[in-house]
């Protein structure tokens, strides 16, 4: 008995460690029996309204104001749902007694307190095919004794539209609560080459604005900068302070290929549509979205979420976005980048200039299928926000094999038989994509970390909206999810098990809006912690949470909450006890918080309006000749380099241009301008790409000579060197420098043979049509003003070099060459003293260092007299991304024996890997492999050893990208030990660093701009680089500095000092130059 | 037992060993579908087997002599052992089989389909000897047609830079709704078949962009698409041939497959031989000097369109006068001028009138697999005329590259008929 009795209580101390965060609680429990019931008929279904599959939304909030949040559930079909929350987790349905009925097709859902009488309003939205009035939307009016009255059109707000959802704010801050609806077109058009379109109105598709006069509301779209048009097919909205000016903005995600839409409030009742001015790109097929601030700096941050599946297989199987050219003409018809994938936007600050860095790659969320609600919330309790999303469809229906084969063939089928084919009936017949929703914990390092699974959801389900709220009151985040043909989920937390602490903060505001609505709230505690939330309910998908923020705080157990009232009145609370619900009355509210004090920045731009210089690049696409290209190498340069180049003491510099566009030398006049100095020589040789260079006295005759890198990915790679005059003229020499065959990477310009006059090493970057065969790379030897190649086996075919930097690294007194490039190694080449310089002897790779690097600098960092070597590397933010054990890869053979290199990279998706090209790009490069891979599903599972046959395998160039961070290799005894930067600097390829010490404290630290536009179609622009400045603040550890100055927003090449000014080149965009203030 | 000697009789017979050579005719006509392949490429498949097919069973009928030395680089082929017995129609097939299944990318759905083909052909009662060495012939016969046809330059022509629009007025873009690349903008640089050049044939240049006949041009397309008859719609429809048009519906997007514009044009010559009840090697020749015409019709034509790059009426319509203009049919991806079904369906009727006569009526009803309804024709020209024309009806082309496409097939058909001759008199 006794042996029982502890068995039982291992058994019970066991279930209960074992228990995962969320449990589903039980309709026994619940009551709640709710779903989203959707019967599909010859005239309802998807292919009569297309958005049928789209499912219902869910909204929390305390309707009779007990204390305890309840839940409205909208069904498409069928009424809505009541539930009143009885303690417990347990529920009454009331749908009945409330007279909350709804016919139609009903929508989202949201809430809010309309008329200001204290008690929450339910709002519900409707679409379908239906008729008018049953489409109206619906203002259910709280009366307060447990039944609503439908006021939708007293109050002027039962739009007739086809909407989505809605959202209750103070958009002109006139203390009442005004009316964004969301609306979506039912037609779908296929002529978007028409820009007349978008900015044509539509009442039924086009989204609007209705301001809140005394209690009625007036249509003010038109008047408020609101895009209405045909195209609007809104699926997601959430409402910040993006800008953060104290004024309520707004973000819409738009399906389809109509742009999302960024409304920057005005001040004036009226929003500016300001996508392109705050973001790089969005989402394409843009679903949920929510906003929190995800990394604790106080700032809101934005999600979208989109379609892109996690796995290979549902990859290679559903249709992708369309092709390079489609996308092209797009971008040519005034369409913005969009990219089907989920994006986080992360809020930077740089003074008053605000810019989002897309960065949901590098933070592992960009891929959860087919995706509808996006929900934030520190579910743990640990103090970051951590992410819900729910997903599937009804139909699995962009599977391609459906497209090209199973569908036509069930036409032609039909047809044959002389029937009309039944599309609806092929359509019933797809299988329904149920797959689970996904959940992630917040790293705290701007990352997060898939627990589904290990925090209990892993259930298949065809899920939509969704809610959080603390249904059982105490203090976690609970999540109520709408399915569809499935009973609701309702998923208990269970944080307290976890002894996290909390802060939930509800607002009681003064006047019309009576929850605070628009509020923002922060928390913040000893140590640096801080974040803020803002008041709004609706969020994610067609759903709406409580009015209420829950502050996650882990083991803190007092914080100063700091509100900001909408018209910015504000409140600190310091030293605020923790595990309670804070209700903070406005009526409390002092004045506005003064305005947070920025440190000095280190650098100012130039205005340079116009500016110095606007690099051209030509419109050369890589992809046409080499479609499984990784990425364009055409987009490189500009060049830049700088030095004194007549003599007066004053640093000039060097720009290079691309194909079309001739160089320019720009004198330094001493007093803060740079002067084009138009060249004939440099005129003359318009038609190469320039994309390195370097200044060094070549000739011995005391001034300094150009030696500028031919590079890109067409035709005509001959390096140039241009002869000072002693005066700044320059002018070219015969027969000086034997002939570069090859797109050139680098240029490192040192005493190689140690006679005292410089000589030239010169790294080539892509063999142009045979990627990734090494190019050859070149040593030349000076005699005198003339070169010769001396190139030693060991350098000729080092690999794709796209850097180069010399020093004397192991303290011998002669100078070695580190090299590095595209799936290379950093590999140093220590000098000999005698021919051939350079050996195999004498060589290093790095080990694990293989990777996708783009520049080097030599320095000594860490100030221990060693040279350290600074290396940008791809980064992290990208789909193509090695993991431990787990490198990128390419494998290259002439698969068709055509004469062409077919180059096949593969990387790890869920720890195996596969092949990057879709069947399509692939059998557009190797047509033959039709044969093998006849259907999609063929090819889904295909892996390197399905492409080449053993022979070819054995044949084929293979090589490895093991590491992709940025970093330092500090050196220490001819060690070489690899530090990576932190995650801020890994969210864009680095293509340029600067190092020196900008805060004078005696410390190196280092500058780094970068990014990436040449991207496939598919893959998109990496444009998260917005320039990084990183103080040493103690001996190896480097911070961001806030408010550097030093803004790199474009597509980043070269970084030079000169002078006291520090300029910035980027590709097929205009010279940034920075007047260093320190 | 009655139904075997049917049976046998039947497969015995002429029509017997014609109706065989449909099938496979149809066959990779089906695969070609199913595996969207292009018209370009579908004509050099048609054009190999077929000439494949013809050589292999060629000796079966003294009166007919082989391609080798009237079509360019093709020499002598392997020879029959003489005073040995075939079986040509088992020569044939073998050859044609071979060779169409080197083409074809869906090898199994190619095997499959020829099962049917093959469970035929095996129960014809010859000698076992006889059977294998016919078979081995007709292999022989494959590999000298496959051997000539990796000397065409197409391989080459696979690893060139794919397409890239050039801006500018006037120029050809990828039009809606997939906007697609253009195909095959080196085709003129395949090995024609009797075409000295792919520019033999020359034609004036299209009407200037915005020139007054361009812009009268414009319009009657325009005008001929709000004022369309279901007459010309059908005919629109008929002939189509769109070898992959989309069709989207919200997220779901389909695909509707219909035979090529050369397809369409075998099938024609199908329905020919079926109507006079040709024979065997009679049959195979009309299919294959139909293909050798379809073959340099596509690559005179293919060498205008990229020289001119010249823009289709969607494009050019909305530019100019109504941005919310839509075509009938699907445009397909590459540049306008000369209308490519207008330049093949003339060559393929000009070498089908020369074999079969001008006043030849006949019933279409290639399109009924693909639910359009048949069509009737007075003569293949008036039937290539319409094909021409309904370019127009389809919105597709303008007049002027219907008008010249047609002279440039007549003349390509013309030229083929001269330098080809298959029949001994």
């Amino acid at each position: 008995m006794r042996q029982m009795f502890f068995f039982l209580l291992l058994l019970f101390t066991t279930a209960l460690q074992s228990q995962p965060l969320f449990t589903l609680v039980p309709v026994q429990q619940s009551n709640v029996r709710f779903q989203n019931t959707i019967t599909e008929s010859a005239t309802q279904n998807v292919l009569a309204y297309e958005y049928f599959y789209n499912g219902g939304g869910v909204a929390a909030g305390d309707l009779n104001n007990d204390g305890l949040p309840d839940l409205v559930f909208t069904a498409n079909l069928d009424q809505p749902k009541i539930y009143l929350n009885k303690g417990n987790l347990s529920f009454e349905d009331v749908s009945n007694k409330s007279k909350v009925r709804a016919s139609g097709w009903k929508t989202g859902v949201t809430i809010a307190d309309v008329n200001a009488d204290g008690w929450l309003d339910i709002y519900i939205c409707r679409s379908g095919n239906g008729e008018e009035a049953d489409r109206r939307n619906l203002l259910f009016i709280n009366l307060q004794n447990g039944t609503f009255k439908e006021m939708g059109a007293e109050y002027g707000v039962d739009d007739n539209g086809h909407s989505t959802q809605a959202v209750f704010f103070d958009y002109d801050n006139d203390g009442d609560l005004d009316l964004f609806v969301l609306n979506h077109s039912i037609k779908r058009y296929r002529n978007f080459d028409v820009a007349w379109m978008k900015s044509a109105r539509d009442s039924l598709a086009g989204d609007k604005l209705f301001r809140n006069d005394k209690g009625h509301f007036t249509n003010v779209s038109a008047d408020a900068g609101i895009i209405g048009n045909p195209i609007c097919f809104g699926l997601g909205v959430a409402v910040a302070d993006f800008n953060r000016d104290g004024w309520p903005d707004m973000y819409v995600s738009n399906d389809y290929d109509e742009d999302d839409y960024l409304y920057i409030n005005q001040h004036d009742g009226t929003f500016k549509e300001s996508l392109a001015s705050f973001l790089g790109h969005t989402s394409k097929f843009s679903m949920g979205c929510d906003v929190a601030d995800i990394n604790n700096d106080g700032m809101s941050d934005l999600l979208t979420l989109d379609m892109l599946p996690e796995d290979n297989k549902r990859q290679k199987l559903l249709k992708g976005p369309d092709g390079y050219d489609y996308f092209q003409m797009l971008l040519r018809n005034g369409y913005y980048y969009q990219y089907m994938r989920n994006m986080l936007h992360l809020c930077t600050q740089q003074g008053n200039k605000i810019s989002y860095s897309e960065i949901g790659q590098l933070a592992g969320i960009s891929g959860t299928d087919w995706s509808w609600s996006a929900l934030f919330g520190d579910y743990d309790l640990d103090g970051w926000q951590d992410l819900f999303v729910t997903n599937g469809y009804m139909r699995d229906y962009t599977n391609l094999d459906y497209l090209k084969y199973i569908l036509p063939d069930e036409m032609k089928k039909a047809r044959a038989a002389g029937t009309e084919p039944d599309l609806y009936g092929i359509v019933k017949k797809m299988p329904s994509s149920e797959v689970k929703n996904y959940l992630y914990r917040n790293k705290g390092d701007l990352t997060f970390e898939e627990v589904s699974r290990q925090w209990g959801m892993d259930i298949a389900s065809l899920s939509h909206g969704a809610a959080y709220a603390d249904l059982d009151n105490d203090g976690d985040l609970d999540l109520i999810v709408n399915n569809t043909n499935k009973p609701a989920f309702i998923w208990q937390n269970h944080a307290e098990d976890l002894k996290n602490n909390y802060l939930k903060v509800m607002l009681k505001g003064n006047g019309q809006n009576r929850f605070g609505i628009g509020a923002k709230i922060e928390v913040s505690a000893a140590g640096g912690f801080r974040q803020l939330q803002e008041m709004e309910t609706t969020h994610g998908f067609q759903s709406a949470t409580e009015p209420v923020v829950t502050f996650g705080l882990g083991k803190r157990t007092a914080v100063t909450v700091t509100v900001t009232w909408p018209g910015g009145n504000s409140q600190v609370l310091p030293a605020q006890p923790v595990n309670r619900l804070l209700i903070l009355e406005q009526t409390n509210a002092g004045g506005p918080l003064p305005a947070e004090k920025m440190p000095a920045p280190f650098f100012a731009e130039q205005a340079g309006n116009p500016p110095l210089f606007i690099h051209h690049e030509d419109a050369y696409n890589d992809f046409k000749r080499e479609p499984l290209l990784p990425h364009q190498f055409t987009a490189d340069g500009p060049a830049l380099a700088a030095a004194d180049v007549n003599g007066d003491g004053l640093t000039d510099f060097f720009a290079g241009a691309a194909k079309g566009q001739a160089a320019m030398i720009f004198l330094n006049d001493g007093k803060g301008h740079f002067l084009p100095q138009p060249s004939a020589a440099l005129e003359a040789n318009k038609s190469v790409e320039a994309v390195a260079a370097a200044f060094a006295d070549l000739d011995k005759d005391g001034d300094m000579d150009l030696y500028v890198v031919s590079g890109g990915n067409e035709a005509n790679f001959t390096d140039h060197i241009y002869w000072n005059d002693g005066k700044g003229n320059f002018s070219e020499r015969d027969n000086v420098l034997p002939s570069t065959l090859f797109s050139g990477g680098s240029v490192t310009i040192f005493d190689a043979d140690g006679d005292g006059d410089p000589d030239i090493f010169r790294g080539s970057e892509v063999t142009t049509g045979s990627y990734p065969l090494a190019p050859r790379s070149y040593l030349f030897q000076n005699t005198h003003g003339v070169f010769t190649d001396v190139t030693p086996e060991v350098l000729s075919h080092a690999g794709m070099v796209t850097a180069s930097a010399a020093a004397d690294l192991n303290g011998d007194g002669i100078k070695d060459l580190v090299v590095a490039g595209e799936f290379m190694p950093v590999t140093i080449f220590f000098g000999q003293n005698a021919a051939p310089w350079f050996a195999l002897t004498a060589m290093k790779k790095i080990p694990g260092s293989s990777g996708w690097w783009n520049c080097l600098v030599i320095d000594d960092v860490d100030g221990d007299g060693q040279p350290d070597i600074i290396a940008g590397n791809h980064g992290m933010n990208a789909q193509l991304r090695p993991g431990p054990g787990q490198p990128v890869s390419v494998d290259a053979a002439d698969l068709d024996n055509n004469g062409t290199i077919d180059a096949i990279i593969s990387y790890y998706i869920k720890g195996k890997p596969y092949p990057m090209p879709s069947r399509d790009e692939l059998l557009d490069q190797v047509p033959s492999l039709k044969t093998r891979f006849p259907t999609y599903e063929a090819y889904a599972a295909a892996t390197i050893p399905d492409i080449f046959t053993p022979a070819q395998l054995q044949q084929a160039t293979h090589l490895e990208a093991e590491q992709f961070h940025s970093g330092i290799f500090y050196s220490s005894k001819g060690a070489y030990n690899f530090i990576p930067f932190d995650n801020e600097a890994q969210a864009f390829p680095v293509r340029a660093i600067l190092t020196g010490d900008f805060n004078r404290d005696g410390k190196e630290d280092i500058i780094l701009a970068g990014n990436s536009y040449a991207e496939r179609a598919q893959s998109g622009r990496i444009d998260a680089g917005k320039g990084l400045l990183l103080l040493q603040s103690a001996v190896r550890k480097f911070v961001p500095a806030e408010n550097s100055g030093f803004f790199a927003l474009k597509d980043a090449r070269k970084l030079v000092r000169v002078g006291n000014f520090i300029v910035l080149g980027n590709n097929n965009d205009s010279l940034q130059v920075f007047s260093v203030l320190r | 037992m009655l139904v075997v000697v049917c049976l046998t009789q039947q497969v015995r017979g002429q029509s017997a060993d014609t109706r065989l050579a449909a099938q496979g005719l149809q066959l990779l006509t089906d695969v070609m579908i199913n595996d969207i392949t292009s018209p370009l490429v579908a004509s050099r498949d048609y054009t190999y087997a077929m000439i494949a097919y013809y050589e292999g069973a060629r000796n079966g009928d003294t009166h007919y002599r082989s391609y080798a030395g009237q079509l360019n680089g093709l020499s002598a082929g392997p020879q029959p052992v003489k005073g040995m017995a075939y079986d040509w129609l088992t020569a044939g097939t073998a050859a044609f089989y071979k060779t169409a299944r080197a083409f074809v990318f869906s090898k199994d759905k190619f095997d499959q389909g020829w099962a049917a083909i093959a469970a035929t052909s095996a129960k014809r009662k010859i000698p076992s000897a006889i059977r294998a060495r016919s078979e081995a012939y007709g292999a022989s016969v494959a590999d000298w047609i496959l051997a000539w046809s990796k000397e065409d330059n197409y391989s080459h022509i696979r690893t060139l830079p794919r397409f890239t629009p050039t801006p500018g007025p006037g120029t050809w873009q990828p039009t809606p709704p997939d906007y697609m690349e253009a195909i095959e903008p080196y085709w003129n640089q395949l090995r024609p078949m009797v075409l000295k050049s792919p520019g033999e044939v020359p034609i004036p240049l299209p009407a200037p962009f915005k020139s007054a006949q361009f812009l009268a041009e414009c319009r009657e397309v325009d005008s001929v698409r709000r004022h369309l008859t279901p007459d010309q719609e059908w005919a629109a429809n008929f002939w189509d041939c769109n070898p992959f048009a989309t069709r989207t519906v919200g997220h779901l997007m389909y695909s509707i497959k219909k035979v090529s514009p050369g397809g369409h044009w075998m099938g024609i010559a199908a329905i020919a031989v079926k109507m006079k009840n040709q024979p065997l090697v009679p049959a195979l020749a009309t299919y294959s000097l139909v293909s050798v015409a379809l073959y340099d019709a596509f690559i005179a034509c293919w060498d205008v369109k990229f020289k001119t790059n010249y823009i289709r009426p969607v494009t050019s319509i909305q530019q100019l006068m109504d941005p919310s203009w839509e075509a009938v049919l699907q445009t397909p991806p590459f540049p306008e001028y000369p209308s490519g079904h207008s330049v093949i369906s003339m060559a393929s009727a000009v070498v089908l009138t020369t074999i079969y006569g001008d006043h030849f009526a006949f019933t279409d009803n290639s399109e009924k697999p693909y639910g359009v309804k048949s069509r009737s024709y007075s003569s293949f020209s008036d039937a290539a005329r319409e094909a021409a024309i309904s370019r127009l009806y389809g919105g597709i082309h303008f007049r002027e590259a219907i008008e010249y496409g047609t002279v440039m097939g007549k003349t390509i058909g013309d030229l083929v008929t001269e330098r080809v001759s298959l029949h001994i008199n």
